[in-house]
């Protein structure tokens, strides 16, 4: 790795990707690890995160910015997700059942107020990483849903469907941790 | 639930501000989470990588994630398109000798030949009819008519046992200047394995498009998904890279779907840059295997 760096400095080839990768390689294989504590599963997700890198590049724009490091995070997160899920099947075959949302069910937005915002972060702190990073993509990185299945391998339909349920689940834990602070 | 005073419908703006506070919400807790992550030298110290991750790294990087593309020959796209051009010759032909068949038995049969002009003239005028009619179907199906486009198209139909999605992309062009899909056959014998779909490069820039490709089906005029049995295990870079001029294969295996041969018309879905492009067939129908088999 070493010698190839040192011929793409020699040629003034070496480019953003490369530019990512020294960058965050390690940072990913962290995150990867804190949810898989597992090395060698770590080292797969991050290989993953940078094979999508590949496709989704334009999205990164400055190196070194807090943005590209949020973006890498996510992406890590996501992949890793994706490993854990292919280790527990029954899981994925509930993912694969569409469940349509019900917008009269959906009332997340009663509860994202600012004096919500303590409860607010700390359900968001404790949602579930596979919701988080759907959220993540969407607010965060402002991803379409169709940039969103590309960057996960999934259909945008099955986004939208993750998105909802993800919304519901906040919404739940929103509705208890404001009934608990003895409010809304 | 919610009270009263949430009931109302929010407005745009309401829904704006919403949307506003959770992304700043979702900020910090992601400021929050890398707080806690150490220093890039730092995990370097602790965690070593493998030899096996470094080495397919490094041809990443060598070829920014396209190690596994795979670039094809002119040689090969002269062959590819070759192949799809004998595959239309022959059923030209077959058509041929078929009809001369039919012709000569009748001739022999001692039919009145002004009858037969006019039984011929008839056929033809009948077969124009059912082209305009399947050309007008095709086009409300492909080319999007504002007729089907208001018309309510169920979002999930049943089909071969299974209740598939409507597709997200109705409209799909099969070629542009640059970009060409073809299928090896647009008419396979029930007992085919596999459609093969022959993407080829017309433009000046190189291509990229995604081999994972997907099966479609149309019912009652809209096109839907066919889901794959099982999804491939394990992620795989499926992208592949087009010079110019150049053509690649890519198979589609049926074993991997329910199918129902019966159904009006297939297309194979993929995205070229983004954008998506199709290529249609369908299955012989009972009559037409039959036919084959007692040529045979």
């Amino acid at each position: 790795m070493l010698l190839y760096l040192s011929v793409l400095d020699t040629e003034e080839e070496k480019d953003k990707f490369t530019e990512v990768y020294e960058q965050y390689r390690h940072f990913c294989w962290y995150v990867a690890n804190q949810l898989l504590e597992d090395a060698q599963m770590a080292e797969d997700a991050v290989q993953e995160t940078f094979l999508a890198l590949t496709r989704h590049l334009d999205k990164v724009g400055d190196v070194e910015s807090p943005a590209t490091r949020k973006f890498l995070m996510t992406i890590v997160k996501s992949k890793a997700i994706d490993i854990l899920r292919k280790r527990k099947p029954e899981q994925s075959m509930e993912e694969s059942e569409y469940e349509l949302p019900d917008p009269k069910q959906d009332v997340l937005g009663d509860y994202i107020s600012r004096e919500n915002y303590n409860a607010l972060i700390s359900c968001v702190l404790e949602l579930d990483e596979s919701y988080r990073v759907i959220f993540e993509y969407k607010y965060v990185h402002q991803l379409s849903d169709r940039e969103i299945g590309e960057l996960l391998d999934i259909s945008p339909k099955l986004v939208n469907v993750r998105y909802y349920r993800a919304r519901k689940k906040l919404q739940e834990m929103l509705k208890k941790e404001v009934a608990g602070r003895g409010g809304r | 639930m919610a009270d009263d005073k949430y009931t109302f419908r929010e407005t745009e703006e309401e829904k704006a501000r919403q949307e506003e506070l959770l992304t700043e919400v979702l900020q910090a807790c992601m400021e929050e989470q890398l707080s806690f992550i150490p220093p890039e030298g730092e995990i370097a110290r602790k965690h070593r990588f493998s030899g096996e991750f470094e080495q397919s790294m490094q041809e990443m990087c060598a070829t920014r994630g396209r190690r596994q593309h795979r670039r094809i020959s002119s040689r090969e796209f002269t062959y590819g398109f070759n192949k799809i051009a004998a595959c239309i010759l022959v059923i030209l032909m077959a058509g041929g000798i078929l009809t001369g068949g039919y012709l000569a038995l009748h001739r022999a049969s001692g039919v009145d030949s002004t009858a037969q002009v006019e039984t011929a003239a008839a056929d033809m005028a009948e077969d124009t009819a059912v082209m305009a009619e399947e050309s007008a179907e095709d086009s409300a199906a492909d080319g999007g008519t504002g007729e089907r486009e208001t018309a309510k198209v169920p979002e999930q139909v049943s089909f071969a046992g299974q209740s598939i999605d409507l597709a997200s992309e109705q409209e799909v062009s099969g070629e542009t200047d640059t970009v060409k899909t073809l299928v090896s056959c647009p008419v396979l014998t029930r007992d085919a394995e596999e459609v093969k779909v022959t993407i080829g490069n017309m433009g000046e820039a190189a291509i990229s498009y995604n081999a994972n490709m997907e099966l479609q089906v149309q019912v009652d005029g809209a096109w839907y998904v066919v889901p794959r049995r099982q999804e491939p295990v394990g992620q795989q870079d499926t992208t592949v890279v087009l010079e110019p001029g150049m053509a690649q294969d890519e198979e589609l295996s049926f074993a991997d779907y329910a199918l129902d041969y019966d159904a009006e018309q297939y297309r194979v879905l993929t995205y070229v840059d983004g954008v998506p492009y199709s290529a249609q067939f369908r299955f012989e129908s009972v009559e037409q295997g039959l036919e084959e088999a007692l040529e045979e």
